[in-house]
């Protein structure tokens, strides 16, 4: 009894998660069912497998979050049942109407989002301007992957309204898309446009493209485990915690290691998504192209969360004006580019966590894209870049440069990412401002050299994996094409000994207590 | 290109699984390629295999010690247990310069440790009966005031727990002010922002006058003892001041909130040597003390001369004050390597009433065996006596360490000495009569780190508390003051 209890019932303690074996059994389950439904491939089948995954990913989510499983309900009807009017009004050429229930299934997803992700911070701002003291008497817990699933459902009823994509008619089709769950909880972002139609196309599988799924889990699992959780356990939460415990060169490299860990934690489960959707014969978007090899800002943040970078783009930067326009006013190519970039950016904070800190993030990272713009086109102007196209040697030179000052710079605006991240709502603010200002006091004012040679010695690991990890990170694409590749080709046996052997290695480095994935909260 | 089935994807997992359990079965859980340990999840822990009985742990306690009868610097230096270096620094210096100053205590004490007996059991004495100087002084607090001083390790770094500690007795009993600082601040707390300007010159966490301290790396070490009530001395000295010997200090209170601590009306500055001072809003001057017409949260103090500055107290004319002297990687032996005249001064002149210590988290992943808790134990008796006799008239509570984890076989265990510690912290403290309180069981005794941690109360590397984990240990520690 207890062992059906602890299977199917919510247990918040022990959320489904990628890195479990639970999850494993599962989806060999799971799996096994899908490829029953299968069988032969008439229309028939379609509908009943997208039925079939709409609820085992409801049941996912149930083990996920629990009765939030509600939300995701109410929001995937509601949106379903809107679209039906507003693509009417289009074809009708009512635009009133289709503004309507526009506005209302936008009401709908941000309503839930703003209550369980908003609340506190609002409160908080409402208090800071109008000098009052009111408090949220209950406690609000944020539901898995809100952030998520609000984006792609509202991308679904706008990209209707503007005629992009067609309503789904079909809810257990429409349902199917909006919790499929190996991207439920973290993305990638999935638009209408990129998933409705593979929910009508037959299985289609070859040996190349079961390896390139199966490399993808095993590439997603020894990121999370290996790169991310050992490093955060082992060093990065420790600083975090307690930045005055640590001397200054701790906090920096503590700093450096977050970056990589935060990469790793997100990309792994990204590529683990990737892959299972994969093994089922759907496509999900790529979300990171080694981000860290970017020469400036803005050309991380097409590189880093793909999907939410496009996302941002569609849906409130070229809104905004682009461009080419400044609150609907005509402006210069320029300045509209970077005003809207930048209030884009703050948005773009916002999503991520409800507290100053993400604020603050969002706001470097604009003007961080604002300088690098500015300087590139001052370069180009003054004759410096084509100077440095020019000269092969120079052109190294400035690209290692670049890419190293973005990373730094990129590493530096997540000392206010990652003091937000995990904190009690109520309190993220004034704790993560605190251990920003640690940090950043520890770095500038207790920085200690002599402590270096005994740090690499004391935590050796750490310090191999970090630098292990961002030399996978820096290798060529082409390389990594052609080893992916090799490996998608293997034969059936081969894979299973590299699955064996990968889970052995990333077994050396479990950590004995349970990581969610960062990205989970948000 | 082979078109390839869902049934393959099915066969292939199988296969996976298949071949992953074999692997668990024939392999033992560890084994070796040269020196490197490689782990093999086995079976039985996968399908939930409960965890070493308590029986069992008591059992391996006995074989460890048999198998590893080495010193606390030794096991320190081969252990595996990753601790900053910014920690190992300070605990290993406090561990050797320590020593000579304590040396005859240290090689009395291993050979009573022989004799120490650690009691089985968890002693069940009510221990607030050996804290009677400390409740019976309560009543006088309406109109004067008495003093608590709260040694401890970096767990009290910040004005961590004291805050909470101050606050609840302060709640009680009135009084004001953050208690004793020092000259400048090298690591900031939660509740008082100061700033040192020397010759005009903001001073940052390396700067500052000369500080020497009785714990930490030895670079630190003065020739003489006199370090003063906080263990560290402030040194105003024209050669290391160039060209000036002015300092001036801004204090104000730390949080937005109004507690008692943000408030204070009296300025004490514990000096010696040729040190004039001033302090602004000062309308009287009792000696080195400075009294303010009114509460006040903050206050900018002028120092000029020569000499050592032991401290700045920020303190109301009644009620009860509470310092907050952190000492980072420290166990705890240094007070015998304190100068007796400077202490005795300050304990007196202060009505010191309790001494709170809270010391014993940083030699943990250092003890492996019960001889090592017996060694400590002893040197800590040591102290103690010391600080009984030069505060006669105050009550001492002994703080023990807290729960702390470390991952054995890939699981988050207590360190195995851990209880074995809190049992003969307890034993000693009956035996010399002063207070102890359990930090270990208040928090829930084996394992209650991790709980900790994942409510966000403790720190990533399962020893330290998180802010809101401070204060929570904080106020655990007052309701167990108070409620006498």
């Amino acid at each position: 009894m207890d062992f059906l209890y602890h299977t199917f019932a919510f247990d918040s303690h022990s959320p489904l998660l990628f890195t479990q074996l639970y999850f494993w059994v599962f989806l060999l389950i799971v799996y096994a069912g899908f490829a029953l439904i299968i069988g032969k491939q008439d229309k028939q089948r379609l509908h009943l497998r997208n039925i079939y995954l709409m609820l085992i990913s409801w049941f996912f989510y149930y083990k996920t979050s629990g009765s939030f499983l509600a939300i995701l309900a109410c929001v995937t009807f509601v949106n379903f049942l809107t679209a039906f009017p507003i693509q009417r009004a289009k074809r009708e050429k009512q635009k009133a109407e289709g503004v309507f229930w526009l506005v209302v299934s936008i009401l709908v997803d941000l309503g839930f989002l703003f209550y369980y992700k908003y609340a506190y911070f609002g409160v908080d701002v409402f208090n800071s301007i109008f000098g009052t003291h009111y408090s949220i008497v209950d406690t609000i817990l944020l539901p898995v992957g809100i952030s998520f699933y609000t984006f792609q459902v509202l991308s679904y009823t706008v990209d209707v309204y503007r005629g992009h994509v067609k309503p789904v008619h079909n809810v257990f089709d429409f349902g199917m898309y909006v919790a499929f769950f190996p991207q439920l909880v973290a993305g990638p972002i999935v638009r209408a446009s990129e998933f409705i139609q593979q929910l009508y196309r037959p299985f289609h599988m070859t040996h190349k493209v079961m390896g390139m799924s199966v490399f993808w889990i095993l590439n997603g699992l020894a990121k999370k485990i290996i790169l991310s959780d050992y490093i955060a356990v082992n060093f990065v939460d420790r600083v975090f915690d307690n930045p005055l415990l640590f001397s200054g060169f701790e906090n920096f490299f503590a700093l450096f290691a977050y970056s990589l860990q935060v990469y790793a934690d997100f990309s792994g489960y990204t590529d683990i998504a990737i892959g299972v959707a994969m093994l089922m014969g759907f496509y999900l978007p790529k979300n990171f192209d080694s981000p860290y090899k970017s020469r400036n800002p803005q050309e991380f943040w097409r590189r880093w969360h793909q999907s939410l970078s496009r996302w941002l783009k569609s849906y409130v930067y070229i809104p905004l004006g682009g461009n080419r326009t400044i609150f609907g006013h005509k402006a210069n190519k320029l300045l509209a580019g970077n005003v809207n970039s930048f209030a884009t950016m703050l948005i773009g904070g916002l999503w991520h966590g409800a507290s100053w800190n993400f604020v603050i993030w969002g706001g470097l990272n604009g003007i961080g894209m604002i300088i690098a713009k500015c300087w590139h086109s001052l370069k180009e102007r003054i004759g410096v870049e084509q100077y440095i196209q020019n000269h092969k040697v120079v052109h190294g030179i400035d690209d290692v440069l670049c890419i190293a000052l973005t990373f730094t710079f990129i590493t530096f605006t997540r000392l206010f990412f990652r003091a937000s991240s995990n904190l009690d709502p109520a309190t993220a603010n004034e704790v993560a401002w605190q251990t920003a200002k640690q940090m950043m006091g520890q770095i500038v004012g207790a920085w200690d050299s002599s402590i270096i040679l005994p740090f690499i010695r004391e935590y050796h690991a750490v310090v191999l994996l970090f630098v292990g990890g961002m030399i996978i990170h820096w290798l060529p694409t082409k390389f990594k094409r052609w080893y992916r590749l090799n490996f998608a080709l293997l034969p059936w046996w081969g894979m299973v000994l590299c699955v064996v052997v990968v889970v052995m290695v990333v077994y050396q480095f479990v950590t004995a207590d349970l990581q969610p994935f960062i990205y989970f909260q948000f | 290109m082979k078109h390839i089935q869902p049934f393959h994807i099915v066969q292939l997992m199988v296969c996976c699984f298949v071949a992953m359990a074999l692997l668990c079965l024939i392999m033992p859980a560890t084994w070796h390629i040269g020196d490197l340990e490689i782990r093999t999840p086995q079976l039985a822990s996968i399908f939930g295999a409960e965890n070493t009985s308590d029986e069992e742990e008591d059992e391996s306690l006995d074989l460890i010690e048999t198998e590893q009868e080495q010193n606390n610097a030794d096991t320190l230096q081969s252990s595996k247990h990753t601790v900053s270096p910014t920690v190992v620094k300070a605990t290993l210096a406090d561990a050797a310069v320590v020593a000579p100053t304590t040396e005859t205590a240290i090689s009395a004490n291993e050979t009573a440790a022989s004799a120490t007996v650690i009691p089985e059991e968890e002693d069940s004495t009510d221990m607030h009966q050996f804290m009677t100087a400390f409740y019976e002084a309560l009543p006088s607090v309406s109109t004067s005031a008495i003093r608590v001083v709260h040694y401890g390790d970096s767990q009290i770094e910040e004005d961590r727990i004291s805050m909470q500690v101050r606050r609840a007795l302060q709640g009680h009993y009135g009084g004001g002010g953050v208690g004793l600082i020092p000259l400048h601040q090298t690591i900031g707390t939660r509740t008082l922002w100061q700033a040192t300007t020397m010759n005009d010159v903001v001073q940052n966490t390396h700067g500052g006058p000369k500080r020497y301290l009785v714990y930490g790396p030895k670079s630190f070490r003065r020739s003489t003892s006199k370090y003063g009530p906080m263990g560290q001395v402030a040194v105003m000295d024209n050669a290391l001041v160039a060209g000036s010997e002015d300092i001036s200090l801004q204090v104000r209170a730390g949080v937005k909130q109004s507690y008692t601590e943000s408030y204070f009306n009296r300025v004490h500055i514990w000096k010696d040597g040729d040190i004039t001072a001033s302090v602004n809003k000062a309308t009287d001057q009792d000696g080195d003390v400075f009294i303010l017409p009114d509460s006040t949260q903050g206050v900018t103090i002028q120092l000029h001369g020569k000499g050592d500055v032991y401290g700045i107290s920020l303190e109301a004319d009644h009620g009860i004050m509470i310092d907050n002297i952190p000492m980072r990687g420290c166990s705890g032996a240094i007070f015998t390597g304190i100068a007796s005249a400077e202490l005795q001064h300050y304990f007196a002149a202060t009505k010191t009433r309790l001494i709170i210590m809270q010391y014993g988290g940083n030699i943990m992943p250092y003890t492996t065996t019960k001889r090592q808790v017996a060694q400590y134990v002893e040197k800590m008796r040591t102290q103690i006596q010391y600080l009984k006799y030069l505060a006669p008239n105050s009550s001492i509570l002994f703080v023990g360490p807290s729960d702390m984890c470390e991952r054995r076989d890939g699981q988050l265990q207590t360190y195995k000495m851990i209880p074995v510690m809190d049992r003969a912290l307890k034993q000693m403290a009956i035996e010399e009569e002063i207070g102890y309180f359990s930090l270990y069981h208040c928090m829930g005794g084996k394992g209650s780190m991790v709980q900790w941690h994942n409510q966000g109360l403790a720190g990533g590397d399962y020893v330290h508390f998180t802010p809101k984990g401070a204060d929570k240990a904080g106020s655990l520690l007052a309701k167990w003051i108070l409620n006498k």
